[in-house]
């Protein structure tokens, strides 16, 4: 039912809010601004921090996706984990795309940057999506873990050539070297700490919400079932009579028909 | 600060964002929580 | 019966279904030439934009394409408990997989091929050094059938299954459009030995997801 004991997760969270309330204060006011970029590096501190919780989110569903497939150590719960991290995930990719167009606007002028770690971020997205509606379609518990299982593992696959292919196409289109500044040599002291201080506070406020939403999905999961044979119950109960041949009971979830 | 707008815009939304997703968990896992049969309710 | 041999079973029965019907043919490639024209439309032949962008155009119609292959790939499997059929006959989960991508992939192949002519045709551009073009192009090709084959199994029973696919499937073949049109840049703009690397990377696509869809398409056909 839970990842964490309740009193782990509650300490968590805590901790996570704790630690984002002292990245602000670094970030907003503590670091200096960019020799090159000025205050507009502050977004930085946010937009790092969250595409590594993209990925690292990307990986913990292909991971969980791979326990769940392998027998010895297939089981609900990492149906569960695959689902929530990749919820969260969608989440932070999204974040980090709106944050990177933020950024490139007062430093470049525009709205968006064809640049390598952008573009694949922005693929990541897509691959979310594709993957949450997936889980979306009503599909018996174990078709359903199986099927999204396979298409995060061929996600997780794709993820290398694509950024691979995308780095290379835009190297060999750079205008210049601009795009590069983002982790520039010009990081350093208090900045570096910054962004360290981030992707640490980040990290934290991941596993926390893996946890809780976690816990949601289980939850509903439970509440699915009992709903299902309640309405079983119903059927099977009521009748005294012979029955009449009964026209099947229309479950709250729908088994995916043919198409 | 320069290009202020930008940079609170960025971490406000951010704030926001996160908070209100955290926020819909919780909410749910109450509702959820609630329809339990009491027996396996957990006090957290 | 061996893998190869049960390959060329599924295979064949798909192209014998293909040749009655006809629907590659007569819907699909036309849906193709639609979109170039339409594309032609959207962007004033008289500008020169066209030639430029030409191998950029010609992939994004045949993945549109493709799109409606693959649906039409596992569309005849619907009905009459077919699929069922295909579950039950005892073929080897990889056999049918390379099967089905390999009528996929010749159906595709026959749809570039009448694309590439009109694109020669309309847009005006002529086509330098074939090898690495045709090498590029099978290459490409194999990858999307294959990844085609893979995502239409996995949705094959689903009611969202038209909508679905595209969603799943684009972004993952995203980088055989990078590559196959950055390898048509390079044959006709100019330098030919700049597509090899670009037709490396295909290839390396098209070994990986051939890979995957042996492994998976079994399992998936189970639960579809």
């Amino acid at each position: 039912m839970r990842l964490l004991k309740p009193q782990v997760s509650t300490a968590l969270g805590w901790l996570s809010l704790v630690s984002l309330v002292v990245l602000a204060l670094f970030g907003l006011w503590g670091a200096p601004p960019d020799e090159v970029q000025s205050d507009a590096q502050r977004l930085m501190y946010l937009h790092v921090p969250m595409a590594w919780i993209a990925y690292l989110a990307f990986g913990v569903t292909a991971l969980a996706s791979a326990l769940w497939l392998w027998k010895r150590t297939r089981s609900s719960v990492w149906d569960r984990v695959a689902g929530a991290s990749a919820e969260i995930g969608v989440l932070f990719t999204a974040l980090t795309l709106v944050l990177g167009s933020l950024w490139g606007r007062p430093v470049w002028g525009i709205w968006w940057a064809w640049d390598a770690r952008l573009v694949t971020t922005a693929v990541l997205f897509f691959l979310y999506l594709g993957y949450l509606a997936l889980r979306r379609v009503p599909a018996p518990p174990e078709t359903r873990a199986k099927r999204c299982a396979i298409a995060a593992l061929v996600a997780f696959a794709d993820v290398p050539i694509v950024h691979f292919s995308v780095t290379w196409w835009r190297t060999l289109h750079q205008q210049g070297t601009v795009f590069n500044a983002e982790l520039s040599a010009h990081i350093h002291g208090v900045m570096a700490f910054t962004l360290w201080f981030g992707v640490f506070a980040f990290t934290l406020l991941f596993v926390y919400l893996l946890d809780r939403r976690y816990r949601l999905l289980a939850l509903e999961e439970q509440r699915e079932e009992r709903e299902v044979d309640q309405a079983i119950a119903e059927r099977i109960g009521t009748s005294t009579a012979p029955p009449a041949p009964p026209s099947p009971p229309t479950p709250p979830v729908e088994v995916g028909a043919s198409g | 600060m320069r290009f202020a707008e930008y940079v609170i815009t960025g971490w406000v939304l951010t704030g926001v964002v996160i908070f209100a997703y955290w926020f819909s968990i919780v909410q749910r896992t109450r509702r959820a929580e609630r329809s339990l049969p009491v027996a396996d309710q957990d006090r957290e | 019966m061996n893998v190869m041999q049960e390959m060329w079973l599924v295979a064949a029965k798909d192209l014998r279904i293909e040749a009655r019907s006809r629907v590659t043919l007569q819907q699909i490639v036309p849906f193709g030439l639609i979109v170039l024209l339409l594309f032609a439309f959207a962007l004033d032949p008289d500008r020169g934009i066209l030639k430029r962008v030409a191998p950029g155009l010609f992939w994004v119609t045949v993945l549109l394409a493709a799109l409606l292959a693959v649906s039409r790939s596992f569309g005849i499997e619907a009905d009459n408990g077919a699929r069922d059929g295909l579950r039950l006959s005892g073929l080897d989960g990889a056999a049918v997989f390379l099967g089905k991508a390999l009528a996929l992939g010749l159906q595709l192949l026959l749809l570039e091929a009448v694309l590439t002519a009109c694109v020669i045709v309309l847009y005006g551009i002529e086509l330098n050094t074939l090898v690495p073009l045709v090498l590029a192009t099978v290459t490409a090709t194999i990858g999307v059938a294959a990844t085609g084959t893979l995502y239409g199994v996995l949705a094959a029973g689903l009611r969202v299954r038209e909508t679905l696919v595209p969603l799943l499937l684009l972004p993952v073949v995203a980088p055989v459009l990078l590559g196959a049109t950055r390898a048509w840049e390079a044959a006709i703009d100019g330098i030919p030995s700049d597509a090899w690397p670009w037709v490396a990377l295909l290839g390396v696509f098209a070994v990986l997801f051939t890979t995957i869809g042996m492994l998976a398409f079994g399992p998936l056909l189970e639960e579809a």
